[in-house]
């Protein structure tokens, strides 16, 4: 059982890890006008960069045990508008949004139940969205269920 | 077939926000929801999972990636429940852009006596065009009813880019399985891959 939770727990954590490795932005066939709308962004006051990591773990060990977790991340900016205190209009050039969840019933007749909810804005330049679940239900007469919801304004 | 139904509808709402969205050029679209696993290990368990992940937009000169595939759903249990469901849609590359749309390598079985197990995998691809590249592979994807008595159901949708003129698309859907090979098991499996 513990063996179990850590394993997902490294899994969730390398993800996070990944994303980060993988959000930069590399210059391509026009880097002066990518220059150009890195200056415009900072003349503008907008952000340059954007990270949103959300990681749920949700378990039910015990003999007849209930687990519910919901999470919610909501960024600024983007189409979605201001959750986060950010005008739609002013969007970061490199987005980075994650989102990893492990839901797990352990015990027999338990339950568990996760729900993870992220909206950001969509970066000018670079837009990295990551989603991953690991959903199981182990115990007998258990029940998992689990909803990820990764979303990114247009 | 309810859950490809209501994905498809997901999927015309997302395309209708693409068209509706203003244009920027040059950047990079990486979308990622695939990867997940769900199982249903104990006598009479249940194990339900749905993950939606929507990706932006690119435009110009841009590269749209998306990943929905590489999923694991499997009722280890007797008489055990689990259902998969992943929707991933990633955004669009127009003017010498490349798509590359990835929903295949799914794995479905139901191994537990009298188990069943559900798969349903959707993954959108953007646009390219003028010029533009798309590559759209929706295969190698393993449907197995190995209980007795058990049932396994698998529906993969991989749906690419399109490639107008000058541009090239490359979609492949091929080297799928499907087995029952438990006494009295059912297996079906529904793979489609296309481009625009």
């Amino acid at each position: 059982m513990l063996r179990v939770s850590l394993t997902a727990l490294g899994l969730l954590a390398a993800l996070p890890a990944v994303a980060q490795d993988r959000g930069g932005l590399a210059m391509r066939n026009s880097p002066i006008a990518e220059l150009g709308q890195i200056e415009a962004n900072t003349n503008s006051g907008c952000p340059l960069s954007s990270t949103s990591v959300t990681v749920g773990v949700n378990q039910a060990t015990a003999f007849g045990s209930s687990a519910q977790q919901r999470l919610g991340t909501f960024g600024g900016g983007g189409s979605f508008g201001g959750g986060g205190g950010g005008s739609s209009s002013c969007r970061p050039l490199v987005s980075t949004q994650v989102v990893a969840g492990a839901n797990l019933a352990l015990g027999n007749g338990s339950s568990a139940g996760q729900t993870i909810t992220a909206r950001g804005p969509s970066g000018v330049l670079a837009t990295n969205t990551f989603t991953r679940g690991y959903n199981a239900g182990f115990g007998a007469s258990s029940s998992a269920t689990q909803r990820l919801t990764n979303l990114t304004g247009r | 077939m309810r859950s490809i139904f209501f994905s498809s509808l997901f999927a015309l709402a997302a395309v209708a926000a693409i068209s509706s969205s203003p244009a920027h050029a040059g950047s990079v679209n990486n979308t990622n929801g695939g990867g997940n696993i769900n199982t249903s290990s104990g006598a009479f368990s249940e194990a339900d999972q749905s993950a939606v992940t929507l990706g932006g937009i690119a435009l110009g000169n841009s590269h749209v990636n998306t990943m929905g595939g590489n999923n694991r759903n499997s009722s280890p249990g007797a008489f055990s429940f689990a259902n998969q469901s992943t929707t991933t849609i990633g955004g669009s590359a127009f003017g010498r852009g490349r798509v590359n749309t990835f929903g295949g390598n799914n794995f479905n079985s139901s191994p537990g006596f009298a188990s069943s197990a559900n798969q349903s995998t959707l993954t959108l691809g953007g646009t390219a065009s003028g010029h533009g590249r798309s590559n759209t592979f929706g295969g190698m994807n393993t449907n197995f009813a190995g209980g007795a008595f058990s049932s396994a159901n698998q529906q993969v949708a991989t749906v690419g880019g399109t490639a107008g003129r000058h541009s090239l698309s490359n979609v492949s859907g091929g080297a799928n399985f499907n087995g029952a090979t438990g006494f009295g098991s059912t297996a079906n499996q529904q793979v489609f891959t296309g481009g625009q």
